[in-house]
């Protein structure tokens, strides 16, 4: 596995709202870019048609002077009717077009000049053209004098064609670059978007992808039945790697669960072999020796039967724990009595021990399963012989504080090490010192457990090793009922 | 040829099958103590070396291989006298292997057979050949 340590990891959302902002602010970036390029697109389009108009009319001015010049000779020449009605015309339309290239000049200064100098000078050409007509000259007579007004008006008509077309090319200028400018922004930021594209996706295959195809793959194989099998935890976006995470303790709990189990189950069957060895050995030796037959081999067979059934018992009273399933039948007891049964019970069973019982002068009231709670006793007491070896005294003390009643076993035992205390409740660990006890299989403690855990109750341990052990019982007192005046 | 009045040690810390083991070969003409756990065991060798040992592997405090491997240590003649491992534990044929332990029963056995190893002990007299070091318990 790849080790990419993060002080900090990629969490999706903040990635998802981080792309969204950017994928806002990148379309709103291109809108703005399209109403500006439109704007200036269409004020573009706008003075190339203006310019264009602009060069169209100032050669028609030059156009109509020169036509008008020959329609006035001619008229001059024949003093024909006809030409009098086209030439007025042509004076009009001259006039008009003139006119009409100071309103297009309006705004712009220099065009204003050029086109006032050109009216100017087509109305200096056509005053003196009647002056002189007026005195009936003839053309040849004409024509040189009318010479430099006419080439005045046509210069300045030049003029302002030469300005328009200057006009019209720097403006088609503009547009062409604007044009170029616009193709190269658009292909950069194409390049730009597709290379963020792949960024992104490379991002979203390492971080998103590959992490839940790891965690997947780690799945399915420990389905399969590779207990070992763990997702990569450290490789994907932050949720992906809590995810990871708690599939990793969800298995390493499952693995160590099933250990614990298959050790359980081992442990049961090595703890059944004893009796059963010896239950075999005995019946084997009486049926081939039934002179040796005597008492003892008969109790010793009854005993290994107990302890076979007992262990039974254990084990499906741990099967059913485990599943869920602890009934209770509670019933009103004096706790007293109770412990005092087990401790006549089990005070006899070695000579080497003595148990005494301490308990208050008042009944300890509790509302309990009797039965059950002698499986709890009998293991505490039993266990608390079994593990004070050399003998000695096993103090039992019922006492009762507030609403709990507490009910402890002390022997002067071995003792337990502090590392092995936190294992004694385990359902299915076995510990170096938990032998084939009566109660079996290390089970008894846990059963215990349950048991007074069911009862609203909890079992504590102290214990120094080499010294002994002290099992404290604490369960909730039977809530108080008014009491009788008579009783006391 | 069956032996007959042999010093027997065994050692188990289920105190019944201890007993009934015991009894099955007292009633085969042998001389049998018992001991209770490793330590136990170890004792009562320091007093009198038998003629064998029937050992239980899984015994607190001490185990049976931890057992014969501090036999066989110690030397004075404990190194030579053979063991008969009888254990309900998992591989018990490992355990036997690693200790060197030539004669194994499981648990639960056949009288006939288990009497049958015990005479092919005291005749064969095979004393452990431990591998390498001490048992990893």
């Amino acid at each position: 596995m790849r080790s990419s340590r993060r002080s900090r990891t990629l969490s999706l959302r903040t990635m998802s709202i981080v792309s969204v902002a950017l994928v806002a602010l990148f379309a709103l970036a291109v809108l703005l870019a399209l109403f500006q390029s439109s704007t200036l697109l269409t004020r573009s389009i706008r003075s190339i048609e203006q310019d264009t108009r602009g060069v169209a009319l100032a050669s028609q001015v030059e156009r109509s002077l020169r036509e008008y010049h020959r329609l006035a000779n001619l008229w001059v020449a024949e003093r024909d009717p006809p030409h009098d009605q086209a030439r007025s015309d042509l004076e009009t339309s001259l006039r008009r077009q003139v006119t009409d290239a100071r309103i297009l000049a309006d705004g712009d200064l220099e065009e204003l000049v050029l086109v006032d100098e050109m009216l100017e000078s087509v109305e200096a050409y056509l005053d003196r053209r009647r002056t002189l007509e007026a005195r009936g000259l003839t053309l040849d007579e004409l024509i040189p004098r009318i010479a430099p007004e006419l080439a005045g008006a046509i210069a300045s008509a030049e003029a302002l064609l030469r300005h328009q077309e200057r006009q019209l090319s720097d403006d088609q200028a503009a547009a062409g670059s604007f044009a170029r400018t616009m193709v190269l922004a658009s292909s950069l930021s194409g390049v730009l978007l597709l290379v963020s594209l792949v960024v992104v996706l490379f991002g979203v295959r390492r971080v998103v992808l590959q992490p839940l195809l790891s965690l997947r793959l780690a799945m399915e194989r420990f389905e399969g039945g590779d207990t070992q099998a763990r997702a990569a935890d450290e490789e994907g976006s932050r949720e992906i790697n809590d995810i990871a995470r708690t599939f990793n303790s969800m298995a390493d709990t499952i693995g160590q669960r099933r250990q614990e189990l298959l050790t359980f189950l081992a442990g049961i069957a090595h703890d059944l072999k004893n009796p059963i060895s010896a239950l075999k050995l005995s019946w084997q030796a009486m049926r081939t020796m039934p002179d040796a037959l005597d008492a003892e081999q008969l109790e010793r067979l009854d005993r290994q039967l107990d302890r076979l059934t007992r262990l039974i018992g254990d084990l499906l009273d741990a099967v059913r724990i485990e599943a869920g399933h602890l009934e209770l039948e509670r019933e009103d007891l004096d706790l007293r009595f109770c412990v005092r049964e087990m401790v006549d019970l089990y005070g006899p069973t070695s000579p080497d021990h003595t148990v005494v019982l301490e308990a208050p002068d008042h009944p300890v009231d509790v509302r309990a399963d009797p039965l059950r709670l002698e499986q709890v006793f009998s293991n505490l007491l039993s266990n608390a012989i079994k593990f004070s070896p050399k003998g000695g005294r096993v103090d039992v003390r019922v006492r009762v504080s507030a609403k709990t009643a507490e009910v402890s076993v002390t022997d002067p035992g071995i003792g337990i090490a502090p590392e092995d205390l936190p294992k004694l409740f385990k359902p299915f660990v076995r510990g170096a010192f938990s032998k084939d006890i009566s109660a079996g299989a290390g089970l008894g403690l846990s059963v215990a457990r349950r048991i007074v855990e069911a009862h609203g109750g909890r079992i504590d341990v102290e214990s120094t090793l080499g010294e002994g052990s002290t099992f404290r019982v604490k369960l909730p007192l039977a809530p108080v009922t008014v009491a009788d005046p008579a009783d006391e | 040829m069956t032996t007959r009045n042999a010093d027997i040690l065994v050692v188990d810390d289920d105190d019944d099958l201890a007993g009934v083991i015991a009894d099955v070969l007292a009633l085969q003409g042998h001389r049998v103590r018992r001991g209770n756990s490793g330590y136990e065991g170890l004792r009562l060798l320091h007093e009198r070396i038998p003629d064998l040992v029937v050992l239980d592997v899984e015994m607190p405090h001490l185990t049976g291989p931890e057992m014969a491997y501090r036999m066989f240590l110690h030397d004075a003649g404990l190194e030579s006298v053979p063991i008969v491992l009888v254990s309900g534990a998992l591989g018990l044929t490992e355990i036997a292997d690693r200790a060197g332990i030539p004669y194994v029963l499981a648990k639960p056995f056949d009288l006939p057979v288990f009497l049958a190893l015990v005479e092919r002990a005291l005749l064969e007299r095979r004393p452990p050949a431990p591998h390498h070091g001490a048992p990893s318990s």
